[in-house]
Parts: structure tokens; C-alpha cells; sequence
């Protein structure tokens, strides 16, 4: 009975996760003001596992908000609320990032994200009457990655819009992603986004908004948007948004930096990566069936 | 006060391997611990307790779903096995989906993160080896172990499959989901790999 193997493997899986907790913590960061504004790093599209279709449950995306480096994010779950409220639960409690109350709304010919709304809105509304209704609960209405397949949904409300993503991690997987983003955000006078689409892949705040607000409540953060005080870095380091503002950012440098962190992957990264898939390989050989080991009883026959 | 306090520790570890609770639990946990890492290296690029930790508890639908159908099947076969060795043996057909997550893991450590949504139309295409594996695996399992003919087993495939996707997939995409939300589902992920195989072909 082979029993080297599975605890070799347990053995390294256990290193694994206390190189890679130890590696894990909350980046230190000082408050940036510019412009009399509070700057604020925000990702407004993101989705938890509870009620909806991510990887990290309400808490769990709140935790990892905080080690991306963002002040707010709107929990934004498919046509619920339910898992933005257990967000906003527990960030209050640990003092955590500013969480907005969100849903996608996912119709066949737009995808529209509200943020701060208190309420789900009805989905079998047209798009102009869902949008009347997200500012009538005092939200923001976001075209979400408004590519070509989504114009057409978009025609009747460009007007109306309060904000578009002009970010999104699919400028990084598709070559025209950012021409196309940038066209629609060029016939719509709504402010610059820069959203993460997180469900669990890549990272959280990958695409993100600096959000020039009065301080860091959701009202606030919500008036910016409506007043347009917006920066967003895509492709390359190109800025979009208040003309003003990307002079500001400009001339401050902190915000060009904050928008592209590295993800290179540390040696103790590395490290962790390398010692777990190993541990998770030979838990995976040691529990085929047929082999003896910890993962089989001496009771159970083979 | 024990007298041997190592071997009082490694005879209550050796009365827990033997536990029929262990026995029920092990190789589910072993599914969720995967999901876990997975979750972790995905989100973090590492294998960090909060990320693992919450990852498991995300995906733990997956394990309780197929333990679900494969007590139905259980229950209407009823055969001389005990439960707990029962789940045990058919968790263990789970293995070539956990050698699929693991090539996962390694995709997402070595590719960039801005390019992940990369490995998504990939995953897709390459979810129907375990699929298929995994039948043939617990056909296997439904006519050797649980004591039924050939048409018999692939029969408990067909109805514990039934019972756990279907519970699975409505509760991944969430209770707020239409039936047209869900066959817009299969519209984006043919896109998805559409648009995948045209970018690389």
C-alpha cells in the first residue's frame, strides 16, 4: 500500500498554500487627491457565485477588492441583487471597499449594467424604459461592452446613457475590441468606464474606472459618473475621459501607474504555483481507483 | 491524559480514514478542494486559503449535485453496497475531470492574465473528453459495482446525469435566469468558439 505518494502530495500542497497566503496580502496604497477630488480606483461590472455565475462568493470578491487595489466595485449579478447586498453586508462590517448595488441586465440585444439602484428592475421592459427606471431608483446606467453585435440595441438610448465601457478585458483577447468600444463611446456623451466583467478569470479591477468624487460614499461616486469625472486607461495606456482630468493624471503619473499593475507572477508565485499543481496532481494519482492510500480505506476492497 | 500523545494522534487519523463519514466525504472534498485551487490560480495567480477556501464554497453545488443524482439512482436500485462506499467508488470517475482542471491551472499560470479570456472557448471545446470519459467510466461502475446489466447502467448514467446538470446549471447561472437567458447560454458560448477557432485558423 503505497502510501508515500498522498502524503508527499498533502505535504506539498500545504507548503504551497503557505507561500502563496503569505504572499497574499493587502497592497499598501496612500488616498490620491486631485483636483480638490478624491480619486477613487472602481471596477462597476463584477459577478459573485451565490446568485449568479462567478467564482467568488459576495465576500470573497470583497476580500479580493481589496487586494486589487480598488476603493468601490458594484456587485452587478444577473437580474438580482441579492448577492450586491450580501456584499455591502460584509464590506461595512470590515471596513472594506465602497460596494454599489447592481444587476446586469442581460437582454438578447444589449447588455446594460445599473449601478446603485435598490431594486431589481424589470426585465421585460424595452431598454428606455429600463433605463427611466434605473434613474428613477437614483442609479447609473452603463452600456456594457457595447460591441458592434450590441449597437443596434443601444440606438434608442445613446442619449441616455450614464456611462460606457470603454474598457473591458476583451480589448486585450480581441484585435478591433478597442476600435469598436471607442466608436461607441464617440456617438454617446456618457462617461468613460473601465469595467472587469470579473466572474473569475484574469483579475478583478483589470479593467478599471479612477472616479473623481466628493468622498467615498456610493452618492458621491454615483454623481461623478453623472458629472462625467471619469478617467479610464486602455489598450497601451490610452486615456479616455474628462479631457481636464487626463491633463491632471498626466501631470501626476500616479494613475497610469495604478491603472496597469503588474501581474507578473512573483517567485514565491511561482513557487506556490509549481509546489500545488504538483501536491494536486499526486492527490489526483494517489485517488484513482484501485489505489491504495489515504484516500482509500484498508476496508474498502479495491 | 494520553501517554503517547503521537500515537493517540495517528490511531484517531487512522479511526478517521476508517470512518464511513471520511469514507462518503473524501473523494467529494477532493472534487471541491480541485474547484478551489482552480479558483484560486484563476483569480490570484496563486494558491492563497481565502481564494481556495471560498472557491470550494462557490463551487460546492458541483459535488452536492452529483451526490444528489447519484442518491436517487441509489435509492431506486437499492443494491448491497453501503452508501458511503457507493459515493466513494462513483466520485472516483470524477478523476479525468480533475486531470481537466489541473491542465487548467496550469493554462492560467502560464498564460498572461490579460489574455485568460483566451482559455475560456479552449475549455469548452475540450470539456467533452472528461464528458465523455466519465460515462464510460461510470457505466462501467453502474454494471460491475452496482450489480446491473449493460442497458441497466447506461440507463443510471442517463438518470443521474439528468438529476445533477440540469440542477447544477440552473443554479450556476442563477435562480434570476429565464429559459430564454438559457438557451442564450448556448448562443455565446458558440460564439465564444467561433470566434476562437476563426482568430487561430
Amino acid at each position: 500500500m503505497d502510501v508515500t505518494t498522498p502524503r508527499l502530495a498533502v505535504a506539498l500542497l500545504l507548503a504551497s498554500v503557505v507561500v502563496g497566503t503569505a504572499v497574499d496580502r493587502v497592497p499598501a496604497r496612500e488616498p490620491i487627491a486631485l483636483g480638490g477630488y478624491r480619486v477613487l480606483a472602481a471596477d462597476f461590472h463584477t459577478h459573485s457565485s451565490t446568485w449568479s455565475d462567478g467564482a467568488l462568493t459576495p465576500w470573497g470578491l470583497v476580500l479580493e477588492a481589496q487586494h486589487q487595489g480598488l476603493d468601490a466595485i458594484a456587485v452587478t449579478g444577473h437580474r438580482q441583487t441579492q448577492d450586491a447586498r450580501s456584499a455591502r453586508w460584509f464590506s461595512e462590517r470590515i471596513g472594506g471597499p465602497t460596494v454599489l448595488i447592481g444587476e446586469e441586465m442581460p437582454e438578447i440585444p444589449h447588455h446594460v449594467v445599473a449601478v446603485r439602484i435598490t431594486e431589481t428592475v424589470d426585465s421585460s421592459l424595452d431598454v428606455a424604459a429600463q433605463i427611466a427606471e434605473i434613474h428613477r431608483q437614483g442609479g447609473v446606467a452603463i452600456a456594457a461592452h457595447p460591441g458592434p453585435m450590441f449597437w443596434k440595441g443601444f440606438e434608442p438610448v445613446m442619449d441616455r446613457l450614464d456611462g460606457t465601457e470603454i474598457c473591458h478585458p476583451a480589448i486585450y483577447q480581441y484585435e478591433d475590441a478597442q476600435a469598436s468600444l471607442e466608436q461607441f463611446a464617440q456617438r454617446t456623451s456618457a462617461a468613460a468606464i473601465g469595467s472587469s466583467d470579473f466572474h473569475g478569470l484574469g483579475r478583478l479591477g483589470l479593467c478599471r474606472t479612477f472616479v473623481f468624487a466628493r468622498d467615498t460614499s456610493a452618492e458621491a461616486i454615483v454623481e461623478s459618473i453623472r458629472a462625467r469625472r471619469t478617467v479610464v486607461y486602455g489598450l497601451n495606456g490610452q486615456a479616455y475621459g474628462d479631457p481636464e482630468l487626463i491633463k491632471l493624471a498626466a501631470a501626476d503619473g500616479r494613475l497610469p501607474k495604478a491603472a496597469q499593475p503588474d501581474y507578473t507572477p512573483s517567485a514565491l508565485d511561482r513557487v506556490s504555483q509549481l509546489l500545488g499543481v504538483a501536491g494536486l496532481i499526486g492527490l489526483v494519482w494517489s485517488s484513482r481507483r484501485g489505489r491504495a492510500g489515504p484516500m482509500e480505506s484498508p476496508s474498502v476492497p479495491s | 491524559m494520553p501517554s503517547n500523545p503521537v500515537q493517540s494522534c495517528h490511531t484517531t487519523v487512522i479511526s478517521l480514514h476508517q470512518s464511513r463519514t471520511w469514507v462518503l466525504a473524501r473523494r467529494p472534498l477532493l472534487l471541491a478542494l480541485v474547484l478551489g485551487c482552480a479558483v484560486s490560480l484563476g483569480a490570484s495567480g496563486r494558491f492563497a486559503l481565502r481564494l481556495i477556501a471560498d472557491g470550494m464554497l462557490s463551487f460546492a453545488f458541483i459535488p452536492l449535485s452529483a451526490l444528489a443524482g447519484f442518491a436517487l439512482v441509489y435509492r431506486l436500485r437499492q443494491p448491497g453496497l453501503p452508501f458511503a462506499e457507493a459515493v466513494d467508488r462513483f466520485f472516483a470517475g470524477n478523476t479525468p475531470w480533475l486531470w481537466w482542471w489541473l491542465a487548467f491551472m496550469i493554462a492560467a499560470s502560464v498564460i498572461p492574465v490579460q489574455r485568460h479570456g483566451e482559455i475560456l472557448a479552449p475549455l469548452l471545446i475540450t470539456s467533452l473528453i472528461p464528458i465523455v470519459f466519465s460515462v464510460f467510466i461510470d457505466t462501467r461502475f453502474f454494471r460491475d459495482v452496482m450489480g446491473r446489466n449493460r442497458g441497466g447502467a447506461r440507463l443510471d448514467v442517463a438518470l443521474q446525469r439528468i438529476v445533477a446538470w440540469p440542477a447544477g446549471i440552473a443554479y450556476f447561472i442563477g435562480y434570476a435566469s429565464s429559459s430564454r437567458d438559457f438557451f442564450y447560454l448556448f448562443v455565446e458560448i458558440r460564439d465564444e468558439i467561433a470566434a476562437w477557432v476563426t482568430k487561430w485558423t
